[in-house]
């Protein structure tokens, strides 16, 4: 079932097409990685999407529902549909004098949310349930931008749009955030990100769209890019017992010097790509035990760079 | 559109501006009633009692009486006030960007103009409700409550409140639309000041070389509030024209209002 279907949808400023005839589907269950770089139009997509900006032609269906295009007028389709979806556009959007609990409770009664367990709920969501009498003016960015994402899930929506949500947050937050999108998508909540992490966006992503100069020039899904990482493989990633044996074995014995150790037990091959099983026998051979051993490909910054490179200017 | 009203008066009564806001008004107006108790001059409700024909020596300071100079105070100073209120309900759509969050959910622009226009008009009649009740408590605290009122008074009083509260409610409307056209708050003080202030004094200073020009007070809000304070002296066609211009600034900043900012895009 497609939950977002967005339909040559243009968007202009003056004279500057900003987003040019662009076709987007995204089903339930996806996780849609939107890669850009800055100016692309991935903000004002998402903006189109979330009605803050109204298009100049095409349209967009949510659930299934008509809730914007250039002909239509009013907002009561997505009144109605905008209640599945939770959203951070840009920054979070805020009361900054009033407390985080303060904030969610006010969007509970707007959106007649019953219960007030949900404000509870979403706080303990994104880990900011003991900030009771902290206002948010005092926040951290990062602080802000888990608020925001509490508001987004506050209704407990269906589709999430997530503008930059790595934005401000620290390693650890950052982990935290891709565990909580992860979780939120194995329950069936549809995610749309757009983030200039892309080793973070590559580990929840299932789909990518890459969008340049407010055209969608490219596709795919996670399942594709690993395909092509396979056939543009460029090392092989060996977990072992123990990396520093193992990388006398490469040198003395397979006269491998093209390597590196990553970690104690990791090491990244960067010869003998077409003949891994000789790589795992001689290993073995040798008494190092070889937990895994697979091919690596581009990154998903190499991919979107070389991709980039190859649209028109 | 209860829903949003509700959910802003939640907002409003957990920040401490409204405290102040309220705090303030009620502190200038009981300076301005100790001066009027305890000076001598000429006072509003001695005005008053003259224009309404009631014999001077009626007109105490007391609880009862003190209600006529509170409704002369509801003019320029009330203004200030008024911004204050229509800037904490409106204001934090564009200043914090809420506006986002509310049109993304599905949330009309027009449900959400005239929800903020409610709450607005709800907050100057409490605010008129404020002064009064404050006015007459703090009176009669000092002096007393007073004795029975003559003929007509409260129906009089009540006229006075009703037709004040018309103007500024249509005074709020335009507050309301500034704020949603001008989207920035330091201009929405800016120009709302001036349209308090501006007419009366700069027709006040020219009027003298040019008689004519005293007539446009005759549309002017802040000056048709301080009319209405004495109602009693007013004919006919002067009412039609203070009602009449005020309901022209209602219709016309809310219409204009909903209409530029349903055409206007979201930052």
């Amino acid at each position: 079932m497609s939950v977002l279907k967005i339909r040559n949808l243009t968007k202009r400023y003056g004279a500057k097409v900003v987003i040019d005839n662009i076709s987007l589907t995204l089903e339930k269950g996806d996780v849609l990685g939107l890669i850009g770089k800055n100016g692309a139009g991935k903000t004002t997509l998402m903006r189109l999407i979330t009605s803050l900006s109204h298009p100049d032609t095409g349209e967009i269906e949510l659930f299934g529902q008509t809730v914007l295009s250039a002909h239509l007028s009013g907002s009561t389709p997505l009144a109605i549909a905008g209640r599945r979806m939770g959203c951070i556009v840009e920054a979070p959007a805020l009361f900054l004098n009033l407390t985080a609990s303060q904030n969610l409770e006010y969007y509970r009664i707007q959106r007649g949310i019953p219960g007030k367990n949900s404000v509870r709920k979403s706080l303990e969501q994104v880990n900011l349930a003991d900030t009771d009498k902290t206002k948010v003016k005092n926040f951290s960015l990062g602080m802000k931008q888990r608020l925001g994402l509490a508001l987004a899930l506050l209704s407990s929506p269906d589709l999430l749009i997530l503008d930059e949500p790595f934005n401000g947050l620290d390693p650890t937050g950052i982990a935290e955030l891709r565990d909580l999108l992860k979780h939120l998508n194995e329950h069936g909540v549809t995610l749309l990100i757009s983030s200039h992490l892309l080793a973070e966006l590559s580990q929840i992503a299932t789909r990518y769209a890459i969008i340049h100069q407010g055209k969608l020039i490219k596709t795919m899904t996670q399942r594709q890019l690993q395909e092509e990482d396979d056939t543009q493989a460029v090392a092989l990633s060996l977990t072992v017992d123990d990396a520093a044996k193992a990388a006398v074995v490469l040198e003395t014995i397979l006269h491998i010097h093209n390597y590196k150790q990553v970690g104690p037990q990791e090491l990244r091959v960067y010869d003998s790509l077409d003949n891994p099983a000789a790589l795992n026998l001689h290993l073995h051979q040798n008494g190092i035990r070889v937990a895994s051993l697979h091919k690596i490909g581009p990154s998903l910054e190499d991919y979107f760079i070389k991709t980039i490179d190859g649209a028109a200017p | 559109m209860i829903t949003i009203i509700r959910a802003d008066i939640y907002r409003i009564l957990r920040g401490r501006a409204i405290y102040i806001t309220f705090a303030l008004a009620e502190s200038i107006l009981i300076i301005y009633l100790f001066g009027i108790i305890s000076g001598g001059s000429t006072t509003p409700a001695e005005i008053y009692a003259d224009a309404l024909g009631y014999p001077l020596e009626s007109v105490g300071y007391n609880g009862m009486h003190i209600v006529s100079s509170v409704l002369s105070f509801l003019t320029r100073d009330t203004s200030f006030y008024l911004l204050a209120l229509i800037l904490l309900v409106a204001a934090p759509l564009f200043s914090h960007n809420t506006i986002r969050n509310d049109l993304s959910r599905g949330i009309s622009k027009t449900t959400l103009y005239v929800s903020k226009l409610i709450l607005s008009s709800l907050l100057c009649c409490a605010m008129m409700l404020f002064f009064i009740v404050t006015g007459i408590l703090s009176a009669t605290a000092l002096r007393g409550f007073g004795g029975t009122p003559p003929d007509g008074y409260w129906l009089t009083l009540l006229k006075i409140c009703s037709s004040q509260l018309f103007m500024l409610l249509a005074l709020t409307c335009v507050g309301v639309f500034l704020v949603f056209t001008i989207k920035h708050t330091g201009g929405v003080i800016g120009i709302f000041l001036a349209f308090c202030l501006i007419p009366s004094i700069f027709i006040g200073t020219l009027s003298s070389a040019y008689p004519d020009l005293i007539k446009l007070l005759e549309y002017d809000i802040i000056s048709n509030i301080t009319k209405l304070a004495f109602i009693e002296a007013l004919d006919k066609p002067d009412l039609l024209k203070i009602f009449g211009s005020g309901a022209f600034y209602m219709a016309a900043s809310t219409g204009a209002g909903i209409a530029l900012f349903k055409k206007a895009e979201v930052k």
